[in-house]
């Protein structure tokens, strides 16, 4: 099948492309700057932060799924993954071995132990059904399995960088850890049968040769040639069951809900928290950005559907009102790029006073350390006990926690922030 | 009554004579706390910083007066917001730029800057200017890390017996305490006295502590050499941080007594001195002159 199609192709500028893969040092040179580039964009090393979106924004699997979830999909991740996804529909899974830095990872630890059977062809397909269940969470509005999208868990190794090396710092690398450590036990089973990524290429290779030999039936050029065989219909009943399966999956997942009373606090820009859970792929990207380090991978505080998405745990640092990076990275839209000054106009949350914890409402204590650290104004004093004691304008209240990073009371904070629903705040008088 | 003898009379007088001799001391102390030149306020009114500065180190005495060439100083300006010089948060950059240049002119090597900053320090330090005036000075501007700190005892301190405080305002020659003057949401005001909040590894436990014995509990150990009050723009609303409202005063601020000066300063807020209460009890535990009618101030214009 494979040789046919490439003497079809002799002519054209495809099958050169090919014959130069073949040469070593072409392959060498192409899969090492590729996975070099890779390396450079997630760890957003780059004066241009933007750029570490692209690298996920190749995967047509991401595109499908988290396009088919929002009911929109925005013109640079068409644009970038569009070209991945035309080479598939005519050329398969030529994507990973080109330029996937998952696949150079797990190719090599695959090749580490040349003794050990792979035996992945006995294995199913199970990257299909990932896909096809994940497409049909997107129709639901969760897309299952974007977190395991090669890309994602690549850039998700990245975020783990700066941090100190905890336990809940190292979450977010464990999903490249898992693929290397399983590619040294059976070599290529990860690429070749779990990817989603793969698989959806698979998929479309399969379909673009469907409509090919549709189009172009064999026999209507040699007559004397038999019929191709049809490779198994792409959409059948199986598909249809899976899609299904998938669909009510998502709405399943999401009947996990959180035990914590409020929720979570999202980097400003997150669409809203049913959509952001389910869009977000745990790539990590805003985990990397994040200068003040108050962005952390979730541990189930927003439910089981959101297992590992970004949440911000104010202290020590807060959500600072000179930084947008986080808004700048996201790959599929799950945090919306934002503007410095709309950043500052946005409330992500809304603090709280808890006045049997505050020094200056309970001890009558000279404080305000709040409304001192508010970079926008919206803490009041009213006077009470011969003290200035604190009240929370929430119309002003962006929900940064400048506050409570800095609140004296011990051990527990008297001023906190809790999580709302994304929305503008009022905006700064001067 | 019994007639005295020569022993007891000795007995008593040498007593007497001894408590004498312990008045003078006592008395002594007192009175270096009110020479003129201790306890007099130099209030420089003008626009142009540099010339305002040079004119009120003149009348200090000169730089000669607080060190000699080679000595180290370090310079405490108030850097805690990411707030820009027009906002008044800070000190007035060309202020700072002016001072580190100055002592650089009068043999200081090195002029020392140092902030625990309240904002993100890389922020606080560029949108203040101050980042780039002492770069352009010839300083050494850096934000206070843990390591800083030196952990020291305050003896003759209420509640704050011991603070972790930078080990550069601890250990130098000259020390120049540069606040701005800004309303202050906690402590009323903020001047010099407050403005070693920022010299401090631990802010939060004045807070818990109590804030204003603890603002003057810190005025027990650290005497700075010279203190230059930055009232060229004065912050009246939403301070510490603002934005807020501004009037310009265009003053700066000389002395040695951080009492005086405060006191001096937070009249041109309109408030009575004794209304701040770190300044009443700065006064009380006798840190310096909180009483205006007993200070000389003393007003020039350039």
């Amino acid at each position: 099948m494979t040789a046919n199609l490439e003497q079809d192709g002799a002519s054209d500028a495809g099958f050169a492309l090919r014959h130069a893969f073949r040469r070593r040092w072409i392959r060498i040179l192409v899969r090492g700057s590729s996975f070099t580039v890779a390396v450079v964009l997630a760890m957003q090393i780059l004066p241009w932060r933007q750029t570490a979106a692209l690298l996920p924004r190749l995967s047509p699997f991401l595109a499908l799924c988290s396009a088919i979830a929002a009911r929109s999909a925005s013109r640079a991740f068409v644009l970038t993954a569009l070209p991945v996804f035309l080479l598939a529909l005519a050329r398969g899974r030529w994507f990973c071995a080109t330029l996937c830095p998952t696949w150079v990872l797990a190719n090599t630890a695959s090749r580490l132990r040349p003794g050990a059977r792979s035996r992945f062809s006995s294995w199913p397909r199970f990257g299909q059904v990932l896909a096809v269940i994940g497409l049909g969470g997107a129709v639901g509005g969760y897309p299952l399995f974007l977190w395991l999208d090669p890309l994602s868990l690549f850039n998700g190794f990245f975020s783990t960088l700066p941090r100190p090396a905890t336990l809940a710092a190292l979450a977010p690398a464990s999903g490249l850890i898992l693929v290397l450590l399983l590619s040294l036990y059976r070599p290529h089973v990860w690429c070749m049968r779990l990817c989603p990524l793969g698989a959806t290429q698979d998929f479309l290779g399969q379909m673009g040769r469907c409509v090919k030999n549709r189009m172009f039936p064999r026999s209507a050029r040699d007559p004397a040639d038999p019929p191709p065989p049809c490779p198994a219909p792409v959409v059948g009943r199986r598909f249809f069951l899976l899609a299904i399966g998938g669909f009510l999956a998502a709405f399943a997942v999401r009947r996990f809900r959180s035990v914590s009373p409020s929720p979570c606090i999202r980097p400003p820009g997150a669409v809203n928290e049913n959509l952001f859970v389910g869009l977000c792929t745990r790539c990590g990207n805003c985990l990397r950005a994040c200068r003040y380090r108050i962005l952390h991978f979730d541990f189930g505080s927003s439910g089981l559907a959101g297992l590992g998405t970004p949440a911000i745990q104010i202290t020590p640092g807060y959500c600072n009102e000179w930084c947008n990076d986080c808004t700048q990275v996201c790959p599929v839209g799950a945090i919306q790029p934002l503007t410095l000054e709309a950043k500052r106009n946005v409330a992500i949350g809304t603090a709280v006073v808890e006045k049997s914890r505050c020094i200056a409402w309970r001890d009558g204590q000279s404080c305000m350390v709040c409304q001192e650290f508010c970079p926008y104004n919206a803490i009041r004093a009213v006077e009470s006990g011969g003290a200035n004691c604190p009240v929370v304008d929430d119309e002003m209240c962006r929900g940064c926690g400048a506050c409570e990073s800095q609140c004296p009371a011990f051990p527990d904070k008297a001023i906190t922030v809790r999580g709302i629903q994304q929305r503008a705040a009022k905006p700064l008088a001067v | 009554m019994r007639k005295m003898n020569r022993r007891q009379f000795l007995e008593i007088a040498a007593a007497g004579g001894s408590l004498l001799l312990l008045r003078p001391f006592r008395s002594t102390a007192r009175a270096v706390a009110s020479l003129d030149h201790t306890t007099s306020v130099w209030v420089v009114h003008g626009t142009d910083i540099p010339r305002m500065l040079e004119t009120g180190i003149e009348r200090m005495g000169g730089w000669s007066s607080f060190f000699t060439p080679g000595q180290k100083v370090t310079l405490k300006p108030n850097i805690a917001w990411a707030s820009t010089p027009e906002q008044g948060a800070n000190t007035n950059p060309t202020l700072v730029g002016a001072c580190v240049a100055a002592c650089r002119a009068a043999g200081c090597t090195e002029p020392i800057v140092c902030e625990n900053t309240c904002s993100p320090s890389e922020q606080a330090f560029r949108m203040s200017g101050i980042a780039e005036a002492v770069k352009k000075a010839g300083g050494r501007l850096y934000a206070l890390k843990d390591k800083d700190y030196r952990t020291t005892e305050l003896p003759k301190a209420k509640i704050l017996k011991k603070a972790d405080i930078a080990a550069d305002v601890l250990d130098c020659a000259c020390l120049i305490n540069m606040p701005v003057a800004k309303v202050h949401g906690g402590a009323g005001l903020t001047i010099s006295l407050k403005n070693w909040m920022g010299a401090v590894k631990d802010r939060g436990a004045w807070h818990r502590t109590g804030l204003h014995q603890c603002i003057a509990d810190f005025s027990t150990r650290i005497k700075p050499s010279l203190i230059i009050v930055d009232a060229t723009r004065i912050l009246v609303t939403n301070g510490p941080r603002g934005p807020g409202k501004l009037e310009y005063p265009d003053q700066l601020v000389f002395g040695r007594d951080p009492v005086a000066v405060d006191a001096y300063t937070a009249t041109l807020f309109n408030k009575d001195p004794f209304a701040i209460p770190y300044i009443k009890i700065a006064h009380e535990m006798g840190l310096g002159c909180g009483d205006l009618s007993k200070v000389n101030v003393k007003h020039l214009h350039v």
